[in-house]
Order: C-alpha cells, then structure tokens, then sequence
C-alpha cells in the first residue's frame, strides 16, 4: 500500500500500550525520502517510543507501519531483512566490547549480507575516514572516548547502507565537548541526502539541519512542520509552552 | 485476535522450520525415528542402548527447542509439546529399565518395611537436628570472632588466621572428619563421634562465616563511619544505628545459606558412625532389603531444605535490591 | 600544640593493668595440664579464651598504638594459644613426629596413591563437563521465555539445590539397584555430582546471560543479525567471560566433593590412606592424603581469584 511512491515511512494510527499506560495514542505521518525528521517533546511524552516502534523493537499495540512498501506490524514479515534497510543509533552507544573499533563495523556485514571480509573492512575504514576516527580502527570501545564511541556507532550503522537511519537521543549521553563532533557527523549525513529521523534536545542541530519537525507531547502530534516554523511561531499553546521551557 | 486473520496470507514469509508444515512433517520423522532407533524394551539383546536413547533424546530436545522457541506459536501448543517431551523421556526411563510404576509402589514406597523402626528415624532426625543447630551456633560464634579480629588490620594475625581460613576452605570436610575421627586416637585423644562431627562442621563452616562477616562488615566500614563521626554520633551510636542495622542486612542472607549448608552436610557425618538420619536409614535399609527408609530420609531431607532453599533464594533477591 | 589524653580505656597503664591480670590469670587461676576432664575446668579455661581474645582485639583496635608492639602482642597471644592446645588437650604429644609424621614408613608406597589421584581428576572432569552441558541446555531453555518451561526447570534447580550431596550419591547407588539400575561406583559418583552441579552450573549460566546489556541484543537485532548470529556472535564471546570465573570455584567445589566417593566404595585417595593406615599403624597416610588434595586443589583456587580479578577490572570497563 503506497500512497506516493517517494514515501518511504508511512505511520497509521500507530498506538502502544504499556500495560495500562497509554503512551502512544494513534500516530498518523508519512515521511518522504531524504528528509530530515526531527521528533521533539517532552520526557515521557513518547518519542523514543515511538522511534523504536519504528523497527519494532518496541511491539506496536495497533496500526500499520509501512517501510519502504513493506508492512512491518506483519509478524511473519521477514524483520531481519527490514532491519538491514534501517540504521540505529542509540543513546547508549551499545558497541560491542569484545571487539574493535574495525570488527564492530564489519561485524553485520560480513555476517549478515555474507560481504567479502576484505571489501568490509576497506568500506569500514572509509566510513571510520567519514566519521573522523580512522586512527581508532583497532581500538577497543573501552579505549575511546565517548563522542569517538558513538561515532564508530554511526560507522557501524552506515556500513549496512541503510536506506534510512534512525537516532535515539545520540548526544545525550556525551559530555558537551564531544556532542558538536557527533553533531557536525549528522548534519554531513544529511547533507549527503540519507533519510533521518532524530530524537533529540540539540536545537542548533534541529533548526540547522531538520527538513521537518514533529513535537510529540502525551503520546501525541501536536505540531508538525518546517523547523523555522515552528519555532517562531508554532500553532499550538502546547507546543509554546514547551519551546518556552527549551529555548 | 484481529490481528491473527489481518495477516494469515503473509505466512508464506516465515523461514521454513517455522511453518506450520514443518511442525506436522518434523513430529512423524521423529516419530519414525522413535520406531526405527529404539530398539523393542524386551528383545534380550539390544547394540548400544545408551547411544541409541542419548541420540534419540537429543533430536526430542531440538524439536521441542524449535517449537517452544517460536513466539508465534499458540501457548496451548507450547504446553503440549513441552508434556508429551517429559512424558517421552518418562516412558522410555520406564520402559528401558523394565519395571512398571506399580512396582515403584512396592519397591520405593513400601511402608511396611519400616515397621517397628520408626523410633530409629526419629533418633537419626533428632541427632541430624542437635547436629545441625549445636555446629551452626558455634560456627557462627567462631566465625563472628575471626572475622572481626580479621578487620583488625593487623598483618601477622591475619596471616595467621588466613591459613586457618584457607585450610578449612581447600580441605574437603570427609577428609578432615576422618583425620579427626580415625586419626587423633592415635594421640590418646579421644573424642566421640557426636563431638568430633560437631567439631569440624564448626571448624569448617566457621572459616566460610568468618569470611561472610569480614566481608560484609567491611563493605560499610569506611564511609558511613565517617559520616556518622561528622554527624557527631558517638561511637556505641554508630555502632548500634548505623553499622550493626547495615552489616545485619548484607549480612544475613549468605549467612542463612550457610547454615542450610550446615544441615546439608551433616549427611556427611554419616560416615563417622554418628547416627544421624542418612546414616539410620541405611541401617534400616540393609537390614530389610529395601529403599523404602532411604527414600523416607530423603523426603524428610527435602521436606526441610527445600523450603528454607526458597525462604534464602527469595531473602537474596530482596536484599540485593535494598541495598543498592 | 598539647596532645590530648587519651580516655582512660585507652591508656599503657589501663593496657598494663589488663595484662598483668590476665597474666596472673594464666599462672594461678587456669587449671593443671592434663585433658579436660571437667564442665568447671573448661569453663575455666572457656573464660580465659574470651578474656584473652577481647583484650587482643581492643588492644588491636586502637589506632594509636604502633604496628611493631601489635605485632609482638600478637605473637605472644599466638604462642599462649598454642601452648594452651598443647597442655589441654590430654595428647600424647612425644609420638605426634613418630605416629602422624613418620614418612620413613611410607617410603616406597607413594606410588599407590597415583591411580587413585587420576581417578579424581577423572571423576572431577566428567562430572564438570557434565554439569556444564545440562547448564547450558537449560540455560538455553529458559531463554525462550515459555512459562510451563521455565516453572520446571525452576523445580529441578530447587530440587537439586536442596539435596545434600551425599544423600543424593547414597540414593543412586543403594536405591536404584532395586529397579534395575545397576550404576557403578565411579558412574554412580560422576551421575549424582552432574546432577548436583548442574543446579548450580545453570544458575550461572542464566546469571551470565542476563548481565549482558539488553541493549547488546538491541544493537545486533538493529544491524540486521539472526537470533543465533547474535547468539554465536555477540553473546556468547561475552557470555564466556563472564560465565568462567564461577564455573572454576565450581569446579573447586567438585574436586573436593568427590572425595565423598569412598563412601561408595570407589577405591579413591581415602580408601587407600585408611587402608595404609590400618596395615601400617601410622596416621602419616591421612596426612599424605590431605597434602595430595591441598596440592591438587590449591592451583585452581590461585587460577580462580585470578580470574575473579580479572573479570572484575573488565566488567568495569
């Protein structure tokens, strides 16, 4: 079921429980490849949530989503292949510390798409030169710094050449030095055109870099449009009252 | 349950060994196999049994393993395959070792047996009692001492108590028991069974408490004393309304799993010719020629340690959550 | 600047006073040598333990004392004790190098020990693996979630934590004869300690598994890998790290367990001594026997604390 044929992400009616706790309460969007999605609200009010519903790493409790023309709320679709289109970054960095910086990167594609090992691992250092920790291929994540960490996480998502990436809150866990050099990462993704949904409270990088802007407040989409827009002059009191608390 | 019939078309997506085929097609090859691998339970003479059960158990294990694995499967079916693989592994325990459960009846559970020799149960579980509780009191007395005078910081005491500590650790309890038991006669030292059995259970069990008590009480030590002393609490105060309460609750847990392991291991003392219970259910046993009071034992042994094993299991979850 | 007096109960001449009581004690109050044949003899002595210890440990306690004056108070309270052992006991302490430490007599019979030492290591390492196999299956089984599964392996776990050791052991090998199973003292043995272990071995495994990050598994699933990939991948490496610092103090517990195989008639280190021992007269066998363990056992208490250190510096990181 295609609406139009550049849509990539198309959301209907998404809803999730968790046990009595209604937190998304019927999400409609549609995202168009190559935007630049940035979901903004308050705690608790549903975003990471609904980023996750996205790849069903959260189990929705009702409504369809649509990746690519494929139903992923299917549970017999094949989530494995889905996965591959989608790249996540986490809050968390969640690299593997069993390995190197290099293996992490090459880990899913030699596995997964049964890549050449050695065109693996000339690709994960090109993306390593992307991000800027080329010198870091053989260390260990316990060895890196924090901002080096999430940016070999960024390396380790490109390297599946995702058709779209997903960020969960990717500069809140670093200290303030190292969120501009994971920032700066993000904006030369989407300058490159990759399709991006970014949870996160980095207001330079939403105004700077978002195509689209949707604010999330109790479960639901309260304001939607350009980032310009909406921070001047949003339509909803809500939404006033919560740029008023961030700006 | 809507949701069920949206999507019964997509099935065809699923990997093969999830289909519904695969279920009906995978339970008749194993029941084939069951046909073919295990041999007829009362031809005379069977090549390699033990392989052919272990072969045949461990395809049961992979096909339950995959069904039960599956989230999309119905509960009820979980339920089903999960008995009828209990229910396999029973028949063919039962049907490989020639008996029937009638016969565990008479064998296992004849009552009769045991006619006329309750009093001697009784007297094996008091002794196992007395036992049991006369070591952990001393165990626990010596291990209090130990290991405070452990956190006293003074190198040559602790050398000298570490040795004690890690001899009791390394030894195995059978062999000091007989050293004791056997040995130290031979020095015009007698002492009887019932106190050499309490002996080393106190001695050994003493050196896991002293260890229990050094490492709680020093886990709180530093700060919480310093606080208090901030505070200006004196220092019987501290002691008795910051220290003991802390070292009690980090402490009370793994010392009630000693003490279970303390009853747990009188059944050793059984060798030294304490009658305890193991060791007067044996007695009875070979005089009648019949399990029966070794399973008697058993039940009582469980009856008491399977319920204090969950009180201690449940105690550690709870405390673990405390004190962080 | 005055240094401030310390309260009377920390004073030399408070310390001085104690000693020359307990002193007076040791001389004239404590009952003649001999063994302890009396309830007021013992507690006579009983009192002057406890007098003794608490004196120590308060003199230990205070901060202010120098470390060599600690030392010294130790050693004489050491001697004290040992002397007390020595005059107490009642023993026949001129025969103790003749009866319990004469290795002349066992010269040339050392040799009958080394089959029995195998049999251990062997009886020690079936059982080890073993319970590590049954481990992992049901460590297995219980990821899966299923509620009926997990209730049973729970039972099993409960059950066989409960069970002493040797009661299980005595009911495999007297029990089940009666209904035909036959099981050989040494099988009988590696049987009653796999099960036993396998408890354990199990509660480890689950142990290991849950403290692997949720989040490890979310990376993986996000980056397109299968459950076993991310099983054979991701979560095993770890896994195995985690899991082997305990199963070595695991594998300590078994190699001491299996001593309790003499009670089964395996013809094991003690059989042996005490078989020594009743020809020969001596209690030296025993003693030989004790050695053999401590030298058997001690490495892989060495290797355990090593790796216990060493997964801890690294669950740090």
């Amino acid at each position: 079921m295609k609406n139009r044929d550049d849509e990539i992400i198309i959301v209907n009616n998404l809803h999730k429980y968790f046990g009595k706790n209604h937190v998304l309460k019927g999400i409609n969007t549609k995202i168009r490849k190559g935007e630049v999605v940035s979901v903004m609200g308050p705690s608790g009010g549903g975003k990471s949530t609904f980023l996750r519903c996205l790849n069903r790493l959260e189990e929705p409790s009702d409504g369809e989503i649509y990746i690519d023309g494929k139903e992923i709320t299917d549970p017999h679709i094949n989530l494995k292949k889905v996965r591959q289109e989608i790249g996540m970054v986490f809050q968390s960095y969640n690299l593997f510390p069993h390995l190197t910086a290099l293996q992490n990167i090459a880990l899913a594609p030699v596995n997964v798409k049964k890549k050449n090992r050695k065109e693996v691992e000339e690709l994960g250092m090109q993306l390593l030169n992307q991000v800027g920790v080329a010198d870091k291929a053989d260390s260990y994540p316990d060895q890196l710094s924090g901002g080096q960490q999430q940016r070999v996480a960024i390396a380790r998502a490109l390297a599946m050449k995702p058709k779209i990436m997903f960020f969960d809150e990717p500069t809140s866990a670093l200290d303030p030095e190292m969120i501009r050099e994971v920032l700066d990462v993000m904006v030369d993704l989407a300058k490159d055109g990759m399709t991006m949904i970014v949870v996160s409270h980095e207001i330079g990088f939403i105004r700077e870099a978002s195509s689209r802007v949707l604010v999330l407040v109790d479960g639901n989409i309260i304001e939607e449009g350009e980032a310009r827009q909406v921070f001047k002059a949003p339509k909803h009191d809500r939404t006033k009252i919560f740029l008023g608390k961030i700006l | 349950m809507k949701r069920k019939d949206k999507y019964r078309h997509t099935k065809s997506l699923l990997p093969f060994y999830r289909r519904d085929y695969f279920l009906v097609v995978s339970t008749c090859v194993l029941f084939l196999f069951g046909l073919l691998v295990l041999p007829d339970a009362n031809s005379e003479k069977i090549h390699f049994l033990q392989l052919r059960l272990t072969f045949f158990s461990v395809l049961i294990l992979a096909w339950a393993a995959n069904i039960l694995s599956d989230n999309l499967k119905p509960i009820w079916l979980h339920i089903i395959v999960t008995f009828s693989a209990i229910a396999v592994f029973l028949w063919m325990v039962f049907a490989y070792i020639g008996i029937g459960v009638s016969d565990l009846h008479h064998i296992f559970f004849n009552f009769s047996v045991m006619k006329g020799q309750w009093h001697l149960m009784l007297e094996g579980f008091i002794t196992t009692m007395e036992l049991a509780l006369i070591s952990a009191v001393l165990a626990t007395m010596i291990g209090l001492i130990v290991g405070v005078m452990r956190l006293l910081n003074n190198k040559t005491l602790d050398i000298f108590l570490k040795i004690y500590l890690e001899f009791f650790r390394i030894m195995p309890i059978l062999v000091i028991l007989i050293i004791v038991y056997f040995g130290l006669p031979f020095l015009n030292i007698t002492i009887g069974p019932f106190a050499s059995g309490v002996l080393v259970l106190s001695l050994t069990n003493g050196a896991y408490i002293s260890e229990i008590f050094r490492s709680g009480i020093a886990s709180i030590h530093k700060t919480q004393y310093e606080a208090s002393h901030v505070l200006g609490m004196s220092f019987p105060q501290t002691m008795r309304l910051v220290l003991v309460p802390q070292a009690f609750r980090i402490v009370f847990p793994p010392l009630t799993n000693r003490w279970i392991g303390i009853l747990k291991d009188t059944a050793v003392c059984s060798f030294i010719a304490i009658r305890e219970l193991l060791k007067c259910s044996q007695i009875i046993t070979t005089q009648r020629a019949n399990p029966t009071p070794l399973v008697i034992a058993t039940t009582i042994y469980l009856g008491i340690l399977i319920p204090l094993t969950i009180i201690t299991t449940y105690l550690e979850r709870r405390y673990k959550h405390t004190n962080k | 600047m005055r240094r401030l007096a310390p309260p009377w109960y920390r004073q030399t001449r408070f310390y001085l006073g104690c000693m020359l009581f307990l002193l007076f004690y040791l001389f004239i109050l404590l009952p003649d040598q001999g063994p302890i044949d009396s309830i007021l003899k013992g507690i006579d002595v009983f009192i002057f333990i406890i007098l003794l210890i608490s004196f120590i440990s308060w003199f230990l306690s205070d901060n202010l004392k120098p470390e060599w004056i600690k030392t010294v108070i130790v050693l004489i309270f050491i001697s004290i004790l040992a002397w007390m052992f020595y005059s107490y006991s009642g023993a026949d302490w001129d025969n103790f190098f003749r009866l319990f430490l004469n290795f002349d007599k066992m010269k040339g019979r050392y040799k009958t020990f080394l089959k029995p030492t195998f049999l251990i290591l062997k009886m020690a390492g079936y059982s080890c693996i073993y319970a590590v196999i049954i481990g992992a299956v049901l460590a297995v089984f219980r990821s899966f979630n299923n509620v009926v599964v997990n209730w049973l392996i729970a039972i099993y776990i409960t059950i066989f934590r409960s069970f002493p050791a040797m009661v299980l052991l005595v009911l495999i090998y007297y029990a089940l004869p009666f209904i035909g199973i036959q099981l050989g003292s040494v099988q009988a043995v590696i049987v009653g300690l796999s099960l036993f272990y396998s408890a354990y071995t199990t509660e480890v495994f689950r142990a290991g598994l849950e403290s692997i990050h949720r989040t490890q598994i979310e990376a993986a699933s996000v980056l397109g890998l299968s459950a076993w990939q991310t099983m054979r991948l991701v979560i095993a490496p770890q896994a195995i790290r985690i899991v082997i610092p305990p199963l070595t103090s695991q594998l300590i517990g078994i190699l001491k367990t299996t001593s309790i195989s003499y009670v089964v008639g395996v013809i094991d280190l003690i059989t042996r001594a005490r078989q020594l021992q009743s020809y020969l007269m001596v209690v030296t066998p025993l003693i030989v026997v004790s050695l053999i363990y401590l030298i058997i056992i001690v490495p892989f208490v060495i290797l355990s604390g090593y790796l216990e250190r060493r997964s801890r510096q690294w669950v740090k990181n």
